[in-house]
């Protein structure tokens, strides 16, 4: 099974890392593993010498020279230019862009910059490193943190007096109507960083993208134009990306100048039935944990769900190994600070985490890095493999694949990890859902006058403004100024669509607010709702209020609504490409989505489906009901092709079954190329039409339609491929089989979804 | 309550029907941006302010204003023979400081000064009335805003300024007809007004009237008048917070300055009353929301009267 693998010469040398990968290369379940090549470093000088607090602080953290991109970002940022800095994790980003930004603040007294986290976690972690650096300087700068922690008696003295802000996406969104309050602070506004960019992608991305508009449309208002430093370790497409997010050109700086050690991969298989050998996913994490932890190596495993962390937690503790600590958020900050500082001092030896310590939150380099199940995405896989490596020290990155479809592919496609190209983070700027409530918000914050407007200009926004003042949410001045008549702010979800939204109650207590769409398809009654690890049940649905009651239980039953879709395509500027022996279609789509019935699994293996229509007629164990309103039909973007009479022809009446699983496998397999996650896309396979309708499962869409039409010969590969490795003799979840199918996966036939490809991709 | 009835009551029935010329008596005013009314009238009223010469010589005798100087050591530098900010200028310690502040009572301008008292003064200190000493009676202007909510993203309804004009009081009322169309105008109209003027005396303008009227202005890319402020709040609690229960500009008409409104409505009930205009276009309830804001700014000119014989 180790045909790549390098023998280590018997010796006593061994490091521990040589080790750790000796003790698990016998194992059966070891797949591959990949050599990283260590790098060394370059070291590049700037043309003007350093300010004094830099040179000070350079030489007392042992810092000699600047790596080159560091020294790029200080010339660019210098300049004036918005930058992107793009390069790998630990690579000193931080410090590339705190320098040439303290270095402007401590020439011009009244110059400020906001810095924006997408977690307030990352905000407490940077604002000590900020801390060192100002001490240095004779200006005040008084860098603080302003978050929804921030005591009301200290907001307004750090809004009169600091000059360095950091923030949260979230936090800005709230305090931007009170602008005024922030003129000295807006007024002298000369930069705005982006830590972690990455993050902004999707609904999310789009709205942080207007939200950015607006911003700079306020400092506008008060006489200033900043300059943008982005910055992220794992990204496909920094340049298209980041000109999206800021609306304007930027430089980008991609190559890593920072040295790194050697790391290996290795690729660890975790099917459940292994030739006959069955063991549990989570058991297997934590045999390779125990022995990577007795080395002496410090070892981090992520897992995907806290359910999961504490799951594999209560192992280790029965197991009684030591020095092992949980992490995930939902914990105390104190516990959580606690265990950073212990990781950074060597004190835990191993710790079991969440996506919680993927960002750069600073535990210093660990030695073995787990990655339990994939995280989604490559970036998302990087993010966390980058916690291993100390300077130029040997680390190991083990990534456990389970059954799921796309890790199955990546199980024998290893070379995917190290050589294919970040995914493309990717915003829909068009989404009018999203735009209109952003609109909302600038216009309540400034009156817009389009005339005069510079950042709401485009078609989109001019059609929403007369739609908004006809229904009465803004005025229409004589002059042609819009103004605002409500405070929006709380009711724009910077994660949402602006679509109606329900509160989540337990016991008097709002823990969540879901909008209508997701709850008509997850919060029915009797609906099991899994919250922050912790099961609830759905007990009663009051539509007037706007209220779903839930009740914490630990029901012995699941239910899986079953939903039918319809595609209907909008006639407007449908674009087509031809391949091979088809033509792929890209439009608008308008999706009607229907409740058919229900699947309740009990405990012990027992399933029971139920149509609508019997709903009311059968005797129930449990009182499922749908949701009492229905949402809308959506509309969205897509993709669509039709397979030639040919291959239906010879398929026959295997037909139906292969263009269904055609449908599964293409959308498994799609967030590999697009960041985004499974249940983000929709599929509806027509075997009448002889179609297959892929489209994004959000309102709007939120700009993953078109990277799918401009990469479907990618995709197709990939798909074919999927299917082709897959040992299962009729489909399994590793490939044609999806969780979410309306129809319970049925018809279903495996090969003749491959002879599909075969034929109209002819590869 | 039952006052509040009676005054509906009266709305109702008296005023239903009459137009708002024949109830308050003003003019709409046009502007670019559209329209509002507005209401001048004029008052005798007299204002009391301590000469300038007196407050300049309390002024040079706080030492305390110049930096590093606190009670004790006042106390000690006036048994060395130290009395006033003058006599500090000869001290080598305090040269520097010292000669800048008289720099900044004999040329300054009134943006230095207020700074340099809100720096080293607390709020409320008599001294802070050599700023409306210090300019022409003219150049005052008495400020009070009605508005929707008490927040700061709120619309105005009125706007009310007074000023002193050939010894007389003159009152100019801006009223918005129809909610934020008119704001615009009124806004308009009112950075018209400011011009010449340096001072603007509120009560709770600190924390309302100005940060208000900064964010309408903002919002509507107007750059806000760099104009100094004297909040008069400060001095009202300084003096009266142990005698009276509270300190509203009513209570303290009513119990110190011994006048008593009749028929005014509570500046709580100032939303309440325009929504109901807004539902039945009866200019009544405009008529009552403008007497609340006029008894407001004649209230003030009294409230500065009686500060500076305190």
């Amino acid at each position: 099974m180790c045909a790549y693998f390098p023998l280590f010469r018997e010796s006593e040398n061994r490091s521990f890392i040589e080790r750790i990968i000796d003790n698990l290369r016998g194992e059966s379940r070891t797949r591959k593993i990949i050599i990283l090549e260590e790098r060394d470093g370059i070291c590049e000088q700037i043309r003007s010498p350093l300010p004094h607090f830099a040179r000070d602080y350079l030489l007392k953290n042992g810092i000699v020279s600047l790596y080159s991109h560091q020294a790029r970002a200080i010339e660019l940022i210098r300049a004036g230019r918005d930058v992107f800095i793009s390069t790998g994790s630990g690579s000193g980003k931080s410090l590339a862009f705190n320098i040439p930004i303290l270095e402007h603040l401590e020439k011009n007294e009244s110059a400020t910059a906001l810095y924006i986290y997408p977690l307030k976690a990352l905000a407490n972690d940077q604002i000590k490193v900020l801390k060192e650096l100002v001490k240095r300087i004779q200006n005040p700068i008084n860098p603080a943190i302003y978050d929804g922690d921030t005591p009301k008696y200290i907001r307004p003295i750090i809004r009169n007096r600091s000059r360095i802000i950091l923030t949260n996406p979230y936090e800005l969104h709230l305090l931007l109507p009170y602008h005024s309050q922030w003129q000295r602070f807006f007024g002298n506004l000369r930069f705005i960083v982006i830590d972690e960019a990455h993050i902004y992608r999707g609904v999310f991305g789009t709205n942080f993208a207007y939200l950015l508009r607006r911003l700079e449309r306020v400092a506008e208002n008060y006489g200033t134009q900043p300059i943008y430093v982005l910055s992220s370790a794992s990204i496909g497409n920094p340049e298209e990306f980041g000109e999206k997010l800021i609306g304007r050109d930027l430089s980008v700086i991609k190559f890593d100048g920072s040295p790194k050690g050697k790391r290996y991969l290795l690729v660890w298989d975790a099917t459940d039935n292994l030739e006959g050998k069955q063991e549990n996913i989570l058991a297997q994490g934590v045999k390779i944990l125990s022995k990577s932890i007795k080395e002496g190596a410090q070892t981090i495993l992520f897992a995907k769900t806290r359910y999961q962390v504490e799951k594999i937690y209560n192992i280790c503790k029965r197991l009684g190994i030591d020095g092992v600590r949980a992490y995930r958020s939902g914990y105390a900050p104190q516990t959580r600070r606690e265990i950073e500082n212990q990781l950074k001092k060597g004190v835990a030896r191993g710790v079991i985490s969440t996506s919680a310590l993927e960002l750069g939150i600073d535990i210093g380099g660990l030695d073995v890095v787990i990655i339990l199940g994939y995280p989604g995405t490559l970036s998302g896989f990087w993010q966390r493999a980058g916690r291993a490596g100390r300077k130029n020290q040997d680390a190991l990155i083990i990534f456990i694949a389970t059954d799921d479809a796309l890790e199955q592919y990546l199980l024998y496609h290893p070379e995917i990890l190290t050589d294919m190209e970040f995914e493309s983070a990717l915003i829909g700027l068009e989404n009018p859902h999203i735009l209109k409530g952003q609109l909302l918000c600038a216009i309540s914050e400034l009156s817009l006058n389009p005339s005069k407007e510079k950042f709401f200009v485009d078609n989109i926004s001019i059609g929403l403004l007369d739609n908004l003042s006809k229904e009465g949410k803004i005025l229409k001045m004589d002059d042609g100024t819009y103004v605002g008549t409500v405070m929006p702010h709380r009711l724009v979800n910077l994660g949402g669509l602006g679509d109606e939204q329900f509160e989540l109650v337990v016991d008097n207590n709002v823990i969540e607010t879901v909008e209508l769409w997701r709850a008509y398809k997850t919060l029915f009654y009797s609906a099991v709702y899994l919250y922050q690890g912790d099961t609830y049940v759905v007990n009663d649905i009051d539509i007037d209020e706007r209220k779903i009651k839930l009740e914490k239980v630990e029901p012995n039953y699941f239910v899986t609504p079953l939903i039918c879709s319809e595609a209907h395509i909008v006639d407007e500027d449908v674009v087509a490409r031809r391949y091979g022996n088809f033509t792929l279609y890209m439009g608008r789509l308008l999706i009607h989505e229907e409740l058919i019935g229900f699947i309740i699994e009990f405990e012990g293996c027992r399933r029971v489906k139920v149509t609508l229509d019997d709903i009311e007629r059968v005797e129930l164990p449990i009182p499922i009901r749908p949701f009492p309103v229905k949402p809308d039909d959506f509309d969205t973007k897509g993709i669509w092709f039709d397979i030639s009479w040919k291959v239906r022809a010879s398929l026959g009446d295997r037909f139906p079954g292969s263009i269904h699983g055609l449908e599964h496998a293409i959308i498994g397999i799609a967030p590999l190329i697009l960041s985004c996650d499974r249940w983000d896309l929709g599929g509806i396979s027509l075997p009448s039409d002889a179609r297959i309708f892929i489209y994004e499962g959000i309102k709007g869409s939120a700009g993953l339609t078109e990277k799918m039409f401009e990469r479907f010969e990618d995709l197709l590969k990939m798909t074919k491929e999927l299917i082709e490795n897959c040992k299962c003799d009729y489909g399994c979840p590793s490939c044609v089989l999806s969780p979410k199918c309306g129809n319970e996966n049925k018809p279903m036939d495996k090969r003749g979804a491959l002879e599909i490809i075969k034929f109209i991709a002819k590869f | 309550m039952q006052d509040i009835k009676e005054i509906i009551d009266e709305i109702e029935c008296k005023y239903n029907g009459l137009s708002i010329d024949e109830l308050i008596g003003g003019v709409l005013v046009e502007t670019p941006y559209g329209h509002c009314y507005r209401v001048h009238s004029v008052f005798d009223l007299l204002l009391q302010i301590p000469p300038a010469d007196e407050l300049k010589r309390a002024f040079i005798e706080r030492l305390e204003l110049v930096y590093g100087i606190r009670e004790n050591l006042w106390q000690r530098l006036l048994r060395y023979g130290l009395k006033t900010i003058h006599d500090l200028v000869c001290v080598p310690r305090y040269k520097n400081y010292a000669s800048s502040i008289l720099d900044i009572l004999e040329k300054g301008s009134l943006q230095e000064l207020s700074f340099l008292l809100e720096q080293r003064l607390k709020k409320g200190d008599k001294l802070f009335l050599i700023l409306p000493a210090l300019v022409k009676k003219e150049s005052l202007l008495f400020v009070d805003i009605e508005t929707d909510s008490l927040n700061i993203t709120t619309s105005l309804l009125v706007l009310g300024i007074g000023y002193f004009e050939c010894d007389r009081f003159n009152l100019v009322q801006y009223i918005s007809l129809e909610k934020r169309k008119d704001e615009r105008s009124i806004l308009n109209s009112f950075l018209k007004d400011v011009k010449g003027k340096n001072l603007f005396i509120t009560f709770c303008g600190r924390s309302f009237d100005i940060p208000v009227l900064q964010h309408r202005l903002a919002y509507y890319g107007c750059t806000p008048p760099e104009i100094v402020h004297l909040d008069l709040y400060h001095f009202a609690r300084k003096n009266f917070r142990h005698i009276l229960p509270n300190c509203k500009l009513r209570t303290i008409e009513e119990h110190i300055l011994g006048l008593k409104r009749k028929k005014d409505i509570p500046g709580e009930l100032v939303p309440h009353f325009y929504s109901a205009y807004e539902q039945t276009r009866n200019f009544g309830y405009i008529k009552y929301i403008v007497d609340h804001n006029k008894e407001d700014i004649l209230s003030l000119v009294r409230l500065l009267s009686l500060i500076s014989r305190i």
